[in-house]
Formats: structure tokens, C-alpha cells, sequence
């Protein structure tokens, strides 16, 4: 017997007249899952532990005169299961029945309509329901109450599974909900003087097999079989969590109207099984909201909008003008830990072959909260790329702290991505920015430094692209373009391609794929790579 | 039959430690110390047979055998004293008259599986049994039965007494468990079971009071002796606690097995005058109720399940023909809807609807079909639930209703009681 056998115990079972083997531990519900054959379940959930309470699960075992739970029964050698015998049956249908009898059912008022497992059930398995117990009777509970700063709280569609409860003790590590009462007047409720605040809160959205959770930044903005989701990277940390940015229909992909309603975590057992934090979760707003929607000029101390090629014709004349006039030395360049690898790499044949200059640094942007879960103090999602990809200051050249002083050197300076303030003090950005003759900032989002610049170039956000991040733990992952960009934005790349020929430069015009096998060719750590290889998993470098 | 655990309680200050004393209390305790090892303790109460008297009648001498052997873990032994059955009052009796024979049991119990914290828990109604069993224990430490050495002995045992806070779930041994630790009293999923992970998780054993009191009589006097007493299977003294329309409610002391008859009619005295019997829940709420017809059965658990019930707490609710069926089932579903603890579906919403069905029909609005509804709610219950609550719900209604169906479809019919039930 080999060493792997040895270790993973296979038992024989047999499901529904299936023959199957499952390792030694696996509870019976995965094990029909594995086979394709779906155990009903509400309180059930692979990532937290298990309650066995909802009794959904119940399947009937040969030699077992009481039926079992398939959620918490470990598969036997030799068991025989049926989920669908007559008993079986029967009981997923009284249990359901006992779940409707003080449920509102108002699905038409209800978000979780589309994604609700109680009205799968009633409405798809085992046809429209006929209740034999009076509306009029249903117990009132409190309906859309606030319990923390993200959750709206339904306690007359909650089925008491307890999932929301786990999770905050399991893996929220914040133990602010529990239940009051007893039987039917059982309830979810915060602890006194607590609300359901954890970092991580929106997740019991997720979770909530019904809709007795519902996220008050997406209540009601729209019906969830609209949408249509893309899969990508939360761009929150340097986590880099796997999510779905959902947008508002599958063929707005390619129209303005796309927007971005929310993003919802992708599981991915390395990086983040099936959570997101919500500060992540809530940073789409950044697609949406504040964004530089043309390109912009500054003349007579104000800022003007102008087209693509004004303020390409512009920066030509303007950055020729430095170079002849101070010399490469007196230009900077700072790339972002925001931007993918694809735009920092460019950006850094940029700054070497069209702006000739050794001065080239990244901005690190942001750092704050972090934990031993998911979030990490770094806010930005691409740091180790930057520093893999090497973007720092060449021979004789100054980094971003120098450039970023007042006693700076530099006469121009080109900003991709980023905002200085964030990482350096406010006052001497300000004086240093101040003096300069040339600042070009390249950005999505309006910020502080814009009043600055003397022209702003709108880029696209990370929904809005193909490329990659790599995450603090050196996984490369991709984000996929959700959307089209705003209109006038640019991604990071195409801007650089487009001024470099506009320079006189024979710059081809490369996909972020193609890029990332020139990425691949150059950087000894991601030989080999390309998108194909990377997935939509994501791959450890 | 000589009384064994009722023999001190009509002496005057029958709950002090000078009384239990004179009448050689503590005894079985030196004996156990000084000839028996822990294995020789679980082997003769095996061998007596003796079974748990709180309401499954699982073998205390198997159920303590269970304990692992050799783990460093601590170990406990809780002594269940929530008594909270409806018509159940025996344990109630024990604590309140002779504490120091339910504590020599506990002391007992506790060196045979290795446990040096032993937890009394009691139900937070028992003011009086509170009062007495906190006195006995202080007692006892300072005569040296509980603390550090006991007797001489190397053996160390602290007890505490946690105090219910009027939950019926929180009897149920793994919710009392949760209760002791501060927890909501919701029942656990077995397995694991208690003799593995119980009590914060550590090796526990639980027994009722009654069945920790018969201990220190077996060690006492002997499996042969103690093996005579009761029937086939089914040894010992019990207590039964008789309530209803009978002249002479109360607890009795009987050998296990007498005739459920003999109960009723020679010891309690039977029914008052001009009342005829209409059934017997036999072994407190929780347990099918016997019709008139059924009730020539031997008062132990194998005979009482041979009859379809259980033997359950003992607890012998007679009902007689004033008495209408529908309402006291409302009262029963009423109970269990209450109680129920709300963790698991069946249960929380089965008792509920229950409830309501039966409030309905004895308010005279109950519609069609309601009596096979509610027949169909108890099977849907049944075996169905996480703990035996939502079984004892569905045992109390359903038989109820298949056995008196008369009486519930004249309620539809007639919108009202049987004449000689209305109030
Ligand atoms: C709802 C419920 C309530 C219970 N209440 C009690 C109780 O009050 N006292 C008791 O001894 N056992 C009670 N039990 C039984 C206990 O769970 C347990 O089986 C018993 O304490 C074991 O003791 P024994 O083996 O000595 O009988 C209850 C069980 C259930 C399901
Ligand atoms: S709120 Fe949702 S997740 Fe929480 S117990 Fe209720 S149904 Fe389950
Ligand atoms: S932990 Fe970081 S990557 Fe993950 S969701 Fe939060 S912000 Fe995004
Ligand atoms: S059967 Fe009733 S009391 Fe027991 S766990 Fe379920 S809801 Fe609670
Ligand atoms: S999924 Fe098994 S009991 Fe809820």
C-alpha cells in the first residue's frame, strides 16, 4: 500500500443506488455533493462549523431507524443512503413547511428574491407552496432593523440557521450576535449595547440563506438575476482577495451604462475561501464615484477639459521642452502599488526610453488597519509587483521621497496612479508639487494633488482593465476587465503607448497578455508565466 | 417492601447530617473508600442492574464504564437535579428531606469514574431544596465526606451547586451543560457524547438524583440483594409521584415493576368519589398516555415500552371523565411550545403550530382535518428534532389524539366539549 494510501482512508458508500468512494471524515452531504446529487440545506456550511439545526439535510440511512443529517453524518464503509426515499422526502417537505409557517414570503419586496434558498425550495423542488396555517397568525417580528453600520436585519424572514452567529465567532473573531428567547419566538439578535460591526460583517450577507441579512449599500438598487459578474482582485489590500464584480447587465459589458452594484467574494482557498472585508467589498465606489472623465489642461491657473489629443500634443511639446531645456535629471516618474504590473512595467520603459530619466520610484499609498485574517495594513493590492518588477530609481537617480520634498531637483514630474499625499506629509508634497514647471498626473479619481497639476490624463480603474497583481504573499492573480472604461478614460498602458508614438517612438501598440510574456521574459521570478498558466486562481511566484 | 430511599425523610430534621448519621449513613461511603477500587464500584453497579431513573433507564454502571481510562483531562460528574417533568416530584423529595444520602451517592459516583469536581445542578424553583442541599454540603466538608482527603482516604472531591434559571430544555444533560457554563441552554448534537467531550469539554458523567441515591444502598447491602428487588431487568426501589383526581397524591416507594393498578388504586388511594378514569400518563408528560383498557401494565421500562409509553420520571398523571381531553393536550402543547428551546426547526415550529391548532379547536374554531394535522405534525416531528423534547412533544399530543379522536372530532363538530367536561 502506498504512503498516500495509508493516510486517506477511503470508504465504500452507495447514494441514491450510486456507488461512490469518499475519504474517511467527509460528511455525507459532500459526499452526494461529489456526485452531483444535491442534499437540501440551510444551516450547512463548508467553512464554518456545523449546527445541524435547520434538519433539511435529513436522509435516510439503511439500518438507521431514525433518519440522520447528512450534514454532520461522516460517510461509512458500506453505508447506504437515499435522499430521495419516500421518507426521506417526506421530511425535507416538513421541514420546509415548518420553515414557511411564520414566513412573511414577500419575496416581491424581498432582495434576497433570485438567491434564496427558502424560495428555491418552495417555489422550484417541491412546487407552490399551499399553506395550512393562517397569515393572519404569523408571528410579527421586527422587520428592517439596522444592527450595525452595514446589515439590515428581517427577523420575520430569518430560519434562526445560525450561520451569521458562527461566523462571527469563527471567523470574524467577534462574538456580537447570539439569540434571545426561545421557540418560535427565538431571535437573532446583537448583544446589549453592541452592533454588528466586525470588520468582516458584510460576509453574513453572503451567508444568510434567506433574506433576513441584506446589505444596506445594495438593498434594493436592483434584482440579482440582472446581474452580471465578472471575476477580478479586490484592489482594498495587499491581500488581493478574489472577487466578482458584478455589474448591471450582461450587454452593458460593452456600453457606458455598465455600473458596478457590488462586488461579492470569489472563493479561493489560498488567499481568501469564500470572505471578503467590507471596506474591500466597499471599494468599488471608487469606480463609480469622483472619477476624471477627460483630460484636463491647466490654463491661467485653471483647469480646462480638452481632447485626447490636445493633451497629448501638450505634454509632447512640454516635456520635450524640460528635457532640452534642464535635462533628464530635472524629470521624475512615480509609478503605484494600485497599478497592475502590466501599466508599472511600461510606465518604467517610459520613464527610461521616452523620458530618459533615472528618477523613477513607485508611490505606496495608504496603510492602516490589518489583522491575522484577511486584511493587511498595506491598502494597496500591488506593492510586491512593483518591487518585483523592480521600479526604482536607476543609476544617479532620485526616489519618491526626494522627489517629493521641497529641495527636490526636478522641474517635471509624472505621476501614474497615485496619490503622494497618501504616503508622504501633506505640507512639503504641496511645496514640492508647487514648484514644479510640468506636473502630469495620470489618474481615475480626483485627489488631493490634482490642484497641482498642470495636466490630468483620466485612467481607467482596476474594473475596467485586463492585468495582474501580485499579492503580499507573491501570488499573482488577474483582474479581468468587468466593463468598458468610463468614457475618455484610458488604461494606463494604452495612455503610455499612445504619448510615446505621439514622442516619436516606435512603441507598439501590446495587450496586458502580451506584456506580461515580456514581464515573464525579463523577470527571472516569472519565467514562463502568461495569463493562460495564471488562470483565474492565480499562481504563488 | 422495606423503604430504602424514603426511610429517614418523616424523621424530624430527616435533612441534617446528625440524623442521616444515626441511621447509618455514610457508611456505604467508608466501604467504598476503604475495600473497593474505582473499577470494583463501576463493576458492582453494573452488576445491580441499576438504571438511570431520569427517564431513558440507561445502565449507570455502562454509563460510568464509558469514562476513558488514563486521560489527563478533568473529569466531572454532574448530578441532574432539574426536575423539572411535568407531574414529576420524587427527586424534589430527596433533596429537600435526605440530602446527604443523594450527596453520599454523588461522593460515591464521583471516585468510581475519577472525578474530583462533581456538579450539583438544581432547578432554581427548589427554594427549599436549594436551602437544604447548600446546608448539607457545607456539612459534609466539615465531617470531611467532600474536600481534600476524604475520610483519611486519597481521594479529593469539591462539589458546587449551580442554580437553574427556569428552563425545562436546561434537565436535558447536554443544555445543563451549556447552562453550568454560562451558556444558552441548547442542547448539543451527539456525538460527541459526554463521557468524551462534556462538561468544558472534558470527560463527563450525568445522572439523575434518584439514581446516584440508590449508590450508596447497593454498595451497602449488595448486587444480590439490591438484584432482588424489582423485576426481570428492572431492579431496585422507585419512586413514583401520583397526581390527579386520586384520594392520596404523592411520591411512593415501590419496587421497580408494580403494578401501574396497585399504584393507583391501593396506594393513592384511587380516583374520588363518582370519578371514573379516562387514562393515565404514566411516566410524567413527556410519556403516551394509557387508555382505561390499557393501564394492566408493570410500572418498569420494558414493560411500559412493551405497551407503547415509557416508565419516562415516573411521573403518574391520572386523568379522570370530568377532565376534557382537549384541553389538557392544549395544556401539555402549551408546555412544550414554551419550553422549547428554538435551536431546531421541527421542534420550534412544530410546538408552536401545535399549540395553536389545539387552542383553536378547543376554543371552537378548529376546522376540518384538524385532528389528522395534528397527528401528521407530531409524526413530522418525531425523530426529527436534535434532542428528545421535540419527541416528547409529539408523544404527549399524538397519542392523545389517535387515542381519544372521539373526543377531538365532537370538538369540531359540536364546537364545544363533551358534556361531562365542560366547565
Ligand atoms: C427536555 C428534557 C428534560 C429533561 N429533564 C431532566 C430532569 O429534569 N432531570 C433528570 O434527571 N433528567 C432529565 N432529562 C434526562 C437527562 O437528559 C438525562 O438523560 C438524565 O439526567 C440522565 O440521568 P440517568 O441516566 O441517571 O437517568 C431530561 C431530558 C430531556 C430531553
Ligand atoms: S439572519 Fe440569516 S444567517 Fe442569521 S440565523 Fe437568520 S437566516 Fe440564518
Ligand atoms: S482584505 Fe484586503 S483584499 Fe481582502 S477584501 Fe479586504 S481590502 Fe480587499
Ligand atoms: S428538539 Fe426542541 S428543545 Fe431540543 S434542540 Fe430542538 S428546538 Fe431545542
Ligand atoms: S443542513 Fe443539516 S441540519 Fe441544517
Amino acid at each position: 500500500m502506498s504512503a498516500r494510501n495509508q493516510e486517506i482512508e477511503v470508504k465504500n458508500l452507495t447514494i441514491n443506488g450510486q456507488a461512490l468512494q469518499a475519504e474517511d471524515g467527509t460528511v455525507i452531504l459532500e459526499a452526494a455533493r461529489s456526485i452531483g446529487i444535491f442534499i437540501p440545506h440551510y444551516c450547512y456550511h463548508p467553512k464554518l462549523s456545523i449546527a445541524g439545526c435547520c434538519r433539511m439535510c435529513l436522509v435516510e440511512i439503511q439500518g438507521q431507524p431514525k433518519l440522520q443529517p447528512a450534514c454532520r453524518t461522516p460517510v461509512e464503509e458500506g453505508m447506504i443512503v437515499s435522499t430521495d426515499s419516500s421518507k426521506a422526502i417526506r421530511a425535507q417537505r416538513a421541514q420546509l413547511e415548518f420553515l414557511l409557517l411564520n414566513h412573511p414570503i414577500d419575496c416581491p419586496i424581498c432582495d434576497q428574491a433570485g438567491e434564496c434558498g427558502l424560495q428555491d425550495f418552495y417555489m422550484m423542488e417541491f412546487g407552490q407552496h399551499k399553506s395550512r396555517f393562517a397569515k393572519e397568525e404569523k408571528i410579527k417580528r421586527p422587520k428592517a432593523v439596522a444592527i450595525g453600520p452595514h446589515i439590515v436585519f428581517d427577523a420575520e424572514r430569518c430560519i434562526l440557521c445560525t450561520r451569521c452567529i458562527r461566523f462571527c465567532i469563527e471567523i470574524a473573531k467577534q462574538p456580537e450576535i447570539g439569540t434571545k428567547n426561545r421557540g418560535n419566538h427565538s431571535q437573532i439578535t446583537t448583544f446589549p449595547g453592541q452592533q454588528l460591526d466586525n470588520p468582516y460583517s458584510i460576509n453574513t450577507v453572503d451567508i444568510c440563506p434567506v433574506g433576513a441579512l441584506t446589505s444596506k449599500d445594495f438593498r434594493f438598487k436592483i434584482r440579482p438575476w440582472f446581474l452580471y459578474s465578472t471575476p477580478s482582485v479586490c484592489p482594498g489590500c495587499a491581500n488581493g482577495c478574489n472577487i466578482f464584480i458584478c455589474i448591471n447587465k450582461k450587454h452593458y459589458v460593452n456600453l457606458q451604462r455598465a455600473q458596478i452594484y457590488r462586488l461579492k467574494p470569489k472563493e479561493n482557498p489560498e488567499v481568501n475561501d469564500c470572505w471578503l472585508c467590507d471596506e474591500g467589498r466597499l471599494s468599488y465606489k471608487l469606480v463609480n464615484e469622483n472619477r476624471v472623465l477627460q483630460p484636463h489642461i491647466r490654463q491661467d491657473g485653471q483647469l480646462v477639459l480638452v481632447s485626447w489629443e490636445r493633451a497629448i500634443n501638450e505634454i509632447k511639446n512640454r516635456v520635450q521642452k524640460i528635457l532640452t531645456e534642464y535635462g533628464p535629471q530635472r524629470i521624475g516618474a512615480l509609478a503605484s502599488s494600485k497599478a497592475t504590473n502590466e501599466a508599472n512595467y511600461l510606465f518604467k520603459k517610459f520613464a527610461h526610453e521616452v523620458l530618459e530619466t533615472p528618477n523613477l520610484d513607485f508611490l505606496k499609498g495608504l496603510t492602516g488597519y490589518g489583522d491575522d485574517f484577511l486584511i493587511r495594513e498595506d491598502k494597496t493590492p500591488n506593492t510586491r509587483g512593483a518591487i518585483d518588477l523592480e521600479i526604482g530609481p536607476g543609476a544617479g537617480g532620485i526616489g519618491a521621497a526626494e522627489m517629493l520634498s521641497p529641495a527636490n531637483p526636478l522641474k517635471g514630474l509624472w505621476i501614474m496612479g497615485a496619490e503622494p499625499t497618501e504616503s508622504y506629509d501633506n505640507e512639503q508634497v504641496n511645496e514640492a508639487l508647487a514648484s514644479l514647471e510640468l506636473l502630469i498626473i495620470q489618474t481615475s479619481n480626483f485627489t488631493a494633488s490634482c490642484q497641482w497639476a498642470h495636466i490630468i490624463l483620466p485612467s481607467a480603474t482596476f474594473a475596467e482593465v485586463d492585468g495582474t497583481f501580485i499579492n503580499y504573499k507573491g501570488r499573482v492573480q488577474r483582474v479581468f476587465k468587468a466593463m468598458q472604461p468610463r468614457p475618455e478614460s484610458l488604461a494606463n498602458e494604452v495612455i503610455l503607448g499612445r504619448v510615446a508614438r505621439a514622442m516619436g517612438y516606435d512603441w507598439q501598440e501590446h495587450t496586458p497578455a502580451e506584456i506580461m510574456r515580456q514581464i515573464a521574459a525579463e523577470i527571472p521570478r516569472y519565467h514562463g508565466l502568461d495569463y493562460e498558466k495564471i488562470g483565474d486562481k492565480g499562481i504563488q511566484t | 417492601m422495606e423503604k430504602l430511599l424514603t426511610k429517614n425523610i418523616h424523621l424530624p430534621d430527616s435533612h441534617k447530617i446528625e440524623t442521616y448519621r444515626a441511621t447509618g449513613g455514610y457508611k456505604a461511603l467508608a466501604k467504598a473508600l476503604g475495600e473497593y477500587s474505582p473499577e470494583d464500584i463501576i463493576d458492582i453497579v453494573k452488576r445491580s442492574g441499576l438504571r438511570g431513573r431520569g427517564g431513558a433507564g440507561f445502565p449507570a454502571g455502562v454509563k460510568w464504564s464509558f469514562m476513558p481510562k488514563g486521560t489527563e483531562r478533568p473529569k466531572y460528574l454532574i448530578c441532574n437535579a432539574d426536575e423539572g417533568e411535568p407531574g414529576t416530584f420524587k427527586d424534589r423529595v430527596i433533596l429537600e428531606k435526605d440530602p446527604h444520602q443523594l450527596l453520599e451517592g454523588i461522593i460515591i459516583a464521583s471516585y468510581a469514574i475519577g472525578a474530583q469536581q462533581a456538579y450539583l445542578y438544581i432547578r432554581g424553583e427548589f427554594n427549599l431544596a436549594i436551602q437544604r442541599c447548600e446546608a448539607a454540603i457545607r456539612e459534609a466538608y466539615e465531617h470531611n465526606f467532600l474536600g481534600q482527603n476524604i475520610m483519611g482516604k486519597y481521594y479529593s472531591l469539591d462539589i458546587l451547586l449551580p442554580i437553574g434559571a427556569g428552563a425545562y430544555i436546561c434537565g436535558e444533560e447536554t443544555s445543563l451543560m451549556e447552562s453550568i457554563e454560562g451558556k444558552k441552554g441548547w442542547p448539543r448534537i451527539r456525538p460527541p457524547f459526554p463521557a468524551n467531550r462534556g462538561l468544558f469539554g472534558c470527560p463527563t458523567t450525568i445522572n439523575n438524583v434518584e439514581t446516584l441515591a440508590n449508590v450508596p444502598h447497593i454498595i451497602e447491602r449488595g448486587v444480590e440483594w439490591y438484584t432482588s428487588i424489582g423485576t426481570d431487568k428492572n431492579h431496585g426501589p422507585k419512586l413514583y409521584c401520583v397526581s390527579g383526581p386520586v384520594k392520596r397524591p404523592g411520591v411512593y416507594e415501590l419496587p421497580m415493576g408494580t403494578p401501574l393498578p396497585e399504584i393507583i388504586f391501593d396506594h393513592a388511594g384511587g380516583l374520588f368519589e363518582g370519578r371514573q378514569l379516562k387514562g393515565v400518563i404514566p411516566g410524567g408528560s413527556s410519556t403516551p398516555i394509557l387508555r382505561p383498557d390499557e393501564i394492566q401494565v408493570n410500572m418498569d421500562f420494558d414493560s411500559l415500552a412493551k405497551a407503547g409509553t415509557m416508565l419516562g420520571s415516573a411521573g403518574i398523571i391520572v386523568l379522570d371523565h370530568t377532565m376534557c381531553i382537549v384541553r389538557s393536550t392544549l395544556i401539555l402543547a402549551n408546555f412544550y411550545h414554551h419550553e422549547s428551546c428554538g435551536q431546531c426547526t421541527p421542534c420550534r415550529e412544530g410546538t408552536g403550530w401545535l399549540e395553536n391548532i389545539l387552542h383553536h379547536i378547543e376554543e371552537g374554531h378548529g376546522r376540518p382535518g384538524d385532528t389528522d394535522l395534528l397527528i401528521e405534525i407530531c409524526d413530522n416531528i418525531m425523530g426529527n428534532a436534535i434532542c428528545p423534547l421535540g419527541d416528547a412533544a409529539a408523544m404527549a399530543i399524538g397519542p392523545a389524539v389517535k387515542k381519544y379522536r372521539d373526543e377531538f372530532d365532537y370538538h369540531l363538530t359540536n364546537k364545544q366539549c363533551l358534556p361531562e367536561t365542560r366547565k
